[in-house]
């Protein structure tokens, strides 16, 4: 029993109804911005299972019945690639991020000095091998569509057609509705990621129905695909390896994986979860297909299309719903290729070959209006998409649509395969010139057409089919399938063999022998070093200059209005300005033609904004910055050794400071233990001169009075300690906060001078001014400065024991300060110790106090920002000599004496 | 995002080197299995022996899949967590 042609009809319609809601839903939701979930990993895992067209849904089952395991190689290839993200795929999606790339065309002809003329060759390429792609495509619908209403696989070119009409226009109103900036679609790979679904749901389902509806479990439905499949080692061979090399390049290479796993990629992180999910997802695919492909063989009659088994085995058993189940995954299959190869080649046409033309006709008519580049963009792509599809309408009419799904399919993979070369030597390579690319893609173009596609259309178009048997001219060197003599090959190795072959030598061989230009230079190294270069450190490199105003006409053109007011002011904002344009720097132009480049392509976009910049000068010293990598390592290495010296200086002046502060500590306990030490003795005496006073009352009078006496002298030397010590820790705490007046010195010293004679204690000394500087205003606190004095001297008075002790002070103005000199003839302090005079509790002599005087007084001195400083005498003894400096204004003339 | 049980401050010369060699490893994976599915190894699984009644070659290469996707899944697994240190 078979299902009527409307019913069919009727569910395809529904299917891509549906499918169009989720992706108007999607992008109404992600011009919002709230696609959150879309940038999640596994969405785009499952949108980069457009791998899995109709060719793996029918013929994968096809060629396992047909030649066994050689099915899986299509699927290995790409898990290989995938596996090995970290090698390949992620550099290739990094440069296409940095560099918005948007197609195979485009990253091929950014590398080679943003080329024109590469992006339209290989644009050229793209669309040829695709054709045989989409015809593929064309073929299992059609023949799908005709198995299960009921007929014989007729190849009817009608359904066909209006296949591809239905096709067209859904792509149309899917891919072009506006053109993106970034050239992303997120409700196509939100449509993408849930075919996905759908086609391994159903290829599950019919697969689980093989294995126990039809073969009886898993062993069963496997032996009998091998013992069919005639299965022996000779599949091992070189076909084995060709198919596994070609299949790995395809999912690099192939337009519309480019554009799912580059161009749509937001993250790299989606990336590392497609690095294991893609091949699980293909490995999922694959398990079902030798059961099917088993359980079709051993039931259906032998003249029975295996391509076909997914869809004949339900419906010979009779299960209609797992059949049009299957119909929707195959259909599903088919339309997410077609949408998404049809908007990445019209996108490449459109960038690489209707943009340079339009650009020159519209400059030619001289109207430039906001976005009329955009519209005309727009529309060429909806041409663009049309005319693929009906390459493929083509293709499919002129073979006949009878060529195995497989076998169809291979010849779209060796023609993409031919980006390899170019594309791995882009990026691994910096020597790879733009001659040596276009001359190796052509090269390995030509042997393709003449190898394998136009062969495939078994002399039906331009090559006779005498020609593909004898060769070109009768010449038997060029037969199609056995250049150069090579016979006894598979033509698929033959053909891969030769194309790639060819293409990669040329590729080295002409690379050697020709030069780069600095543009092609500076795009080998940011794309091969694209993971060692900052973005936007190398912008400047080209140097140009424009008006912003020609500027902002050229981006409402492409981007239309709102979008190029939007990308000016936030450039302006970014150089620091409010409001107005954005400088013209070399830095802004760039930026300005990488934005560009996201939507028209790199090399129009370059000769886009060339046209109003004028021509370009590259900064070779700036180039070769970046490309020596010798300079560049040099420099790091002395940036890390400046970061270590610094860092060494950071650690020796902690060392010192730790240093310091160590030293101090150790100085305070040495302070606390000097003071309890001193306070100790005189503590000790009074009181064991009151024990003694106490606990004996029959002292007599004389003896009592002189305790008393010495208690109270010792008494008295505590208190005076005791000052000391509070001076000298009060002037450890506040040195900065003595009020300073401006005073007279000489007043302070008269005074001071009268003070310390009257308290010598009848010592009779002899006193004698020597020259005195006369009125002289200082910077000091009057108190504190007569204090210095009055130590001074009694410190002369006290330690003088000589038989005629004598004084004698100077006072004088010499450089900006007032100096006293007090000198006594006593027996002086040897050299030795001068120094150590000024220490706490440093005693020279046994007369006088605690040692404190010398040391408060050089701290007073040092307040005021004056000093004491020790001379030897004239005669014998000490001479101190006080400085402090002059009051800043209103000094009084010195008087002479 | 550091997992539970793992040390607090792990020594960092020693976790770059842990990581380089997770990144070595994801270098050399896609080599191995490449060599494990192209002859001659794969010559070695080519005959019609049969295990369970599953010809061994069915399960000699889907054995290598489902192995390099499981390398493939620990390694991202371990690199995505390097990557958030």
């Amino acid at each position: 029993m078979t299902h009527s042609a409307n019913l069919i009809l009727a569910v395809s319609l529904i299917y891509v109804a549906l499918l169009f809601c989720l992706a108007w839903f999607v992008d109404r939701r992600a011009a919002r911005g709230r696609e959150r979930w879309l940038h999640s990993p596994v969405v785009y895992t499952l949108s980069l299972s457009v791998y899995c067209t109709a060719w793996t849904f029918y013929g994968a089952v096809g060629s396992a019945a047909r030649s066994g395991l050689e099915f899986a190689t299509i699927y290995l290839g790409p898990t290989l690639v995938f596996v090995g993200w970290w090698w390949l795929i992620r550099k290739i999606v990094r440069i296409g991020r940095t560099h918005r790339i948007t197609s195979i065309a485009d990253m091929i002809s950014s590398r080679y000095g943003k080329s024109g003329a590469l992006a339209a060759i290989a644009t050229l390429v793209a669309v040829m091998a695709a054709t045989p792609y989409i015809a593929l495509q064309l073929q299992s619908v059609t023949l799908s569509f005709e198995v299960i209403i009921g007929g014989g696989a007729e190849h009817d070119a009608r359904i066909a057609f209006w296949t591809a009409v239905g096709m067209a226009v859904f792509t149309i109103l899917f891919g072009t509705r506006t053109l993106d900036e970034n050239e992303r679609h997120y409700g196509v790979v939100a449509a993408i990621a849930a075919e996905a679904i759908v086609k391994l749901t159903a290829l599950i389902a019919v697969g689980m129905f093989a294995i126990f509806g039809i073969s009886g479990g898993l062993p069963e439905s496997l032996s009998t695909t091998l013992t069919a499949a005639n299965f022996d080692e000779s599949v091992f061979g070189s076909r084995w390896v060709t198919l596994l090399f070609l299949s790995a390049a395809a999912i690099i290479c192939l337009p519309r994986q480019f554009q799912v796993t580059v161009v749509e990629n937001t993250s790299e992180r989606q990336l590392v979860t497609a690095s294991w999910m893609f091949p699980f997802y293909l490995l999922l695919t694959s398990a079902f297909v030798l059961p099917i492909a088993g359980a079709g063989l051993a039931t259906m009659p032998s003249d029975a299309n295996p391509d076909l088994f997914v869809l004949t085995l339900p419906l010979s058993a009779g299960k209609q719903e797992l059949a049009i189940l299957a119909f929707i995954g195959g259909f599903s299959s088919a339309t997410s290729m077609v949408i998404v190869s049809t908007i990445a080649l019209s996108t490449m046409v459109s960038n690489h070959i209707i943009a340079p033309i339009s650009m020159w006709l519209l400059s030619l008519r001289r109207e430039e209006q906001s976005g009329d580049v955009m519209r005309v963009l727009l529309m060429t792509r909806r041409f663009a998409i049309v005319a693929v599809l009906g390459l493929g309408y083509l293709y499919f009419i002129l073979t006949g649509g009878s060529g195995a799904l497989a076998s169809i399919g291979l010849i779209a993979f060796c023609g993409v395969a031919q980006f390899l070369p170019s594309l791995i030597a882009g990026i691994f390579w910096r020597g790879a010139t733009k001659a040596g690319a276009m001359s190796g893609l052509l090269t390995g173009f030509v042997l393709w057409t003449y190898t394998l596609f136009l062969p495939s259309f078994d002399g039906t178009f331009i090559l006779s089919a005498e020609t593909i048997r004898d060769g070109l001219f009768g010449i038997g060197m060029l037969r199609p399938h056995a250049l150069a003599g090579f016979t006894g090959a598979d033509p698929l190795v033959h053909a891969t063999f030769w194309s790639v072959g060819a293409n990669a030598a040329v590729l080295i061989l002409v690379s050697l022998f020709t030069r780069l230009s600095p543009l092609e230079r500076l795009q080998g190294t940011l794309f091969v070093d694209v993971f060692r270069s900052e973005p936007g450190q190398t912008l400047g490199v080209v140097r140009r200059s424009a008006a912003t105003e020609d500027l902002f006409i050229l981006a409402q053109r492409i981007l239309g209005r709102d979008a190029a007011a939007a990308l000016f002011a936030s450039a302006a904002r970014a150089q620091g300005k409010t409001s107005g344009l954005p400088d013209p720097s070399p830095a802004f132009i760039s930026r300005f033609e990488r934005e560009l480049a996201g939507s028209v392509g790199a090399a129009s976009a370059h000769a886009m904004v060339n046209r109003s910049a004028g021509g370009e000068t590259i900064s070779l010293t700036d180039l070769m910055d970046i490309a020596d990598e010798a300079a560049k390592l040099m420099r790091t290495s002395q940036a890390l050794a400046a970061k270590s010296r610094e860092a060494e200086h950071t650690a020796a002046q902690l060392r010192a400071a730790n240093e310091r502060l160590r030293s101090l500590d150790m100085q305070k306990d040495e302070f606390l233990s000097q003071v309890s030490h001193e306070l100790r003795t005189p503590m000790t005496s009074v009181r064991s001169f009151a024990e003694i006073l106490e606990q004996s009352p029959d002292l007599d009078a004389d003896t009592r009075r002189r305790f008393a006496a010495i208690i109270q002298k010792e008494s008295i030397r505590l208190t005076s300690l005791l000052d000391e010590i509070r001076d000298m820790s009060f002037l450890h705490e506040d040195a900065d906060s003595v009020p300073l007046d401006d005073i007279d010195g000489e007043k302070v010293l008269d005074v001071a001078v009268e003070v310390a004679l009257a308290a010598s204690g009848g010592r009779r000394v002899a006193f004698n001014w020597g020259q005195r500087a006369g009125p002289v205003l200082v910077r000091a606190h009057a108190d504190r400065l007569s204090q210095v004095f009055i130590n001074l001297i009694s410190n002369a008075i006290k330690h003088n024991n000589g038989p005629d002790p004598a004084i004698r002070i100077d006072s004088r103005v010499v450089d900006g300060a007032y100096e006293v000199a007090i000198e006594d003839n006593g027996p002086g302090i040897p050299e030795g110790l001068r120094e150590r005079v000024f220490e706490r509790f440093f005693r020279h002599s046994a007369a006088g106090g605690a040692g404190l005087g010398l040391p408060i007084s050089l701290r007073i001195m040092q307040t005021f920002g004056g000093s004491i400083g020790l001379e030897p005498g004239r005669s014998s003894g000490a001479r101190f000599i006080i400085r402090t400096p002059l009051a800043s204004a209103g000094i009084p003339p010195p008087e002479s004496p | 995002m550091r997992r539970k049980g793992t040390p607090p401050a792990p020594d960092p010369g020693e976790q770059a080197l842990a990581a380089r060699r997770l990144r070595e490893i994801a270098f050399v994976l896609p080599f191995v299995g490449l060599a494990l599915i192209t002859p001659p190894i794969i010559h070695i699984f080519a005959d019609s022996r049969t295990v369970f009644g599953i010809p061994i070659i069915i399960l000699y290469i889907f054995g290598v899949w489902a192995a390099l996707v499981l390398s493939a899944f620990r390694l991202a697994r371990r690199l995505r967590e390097e990557g958030d240190r």
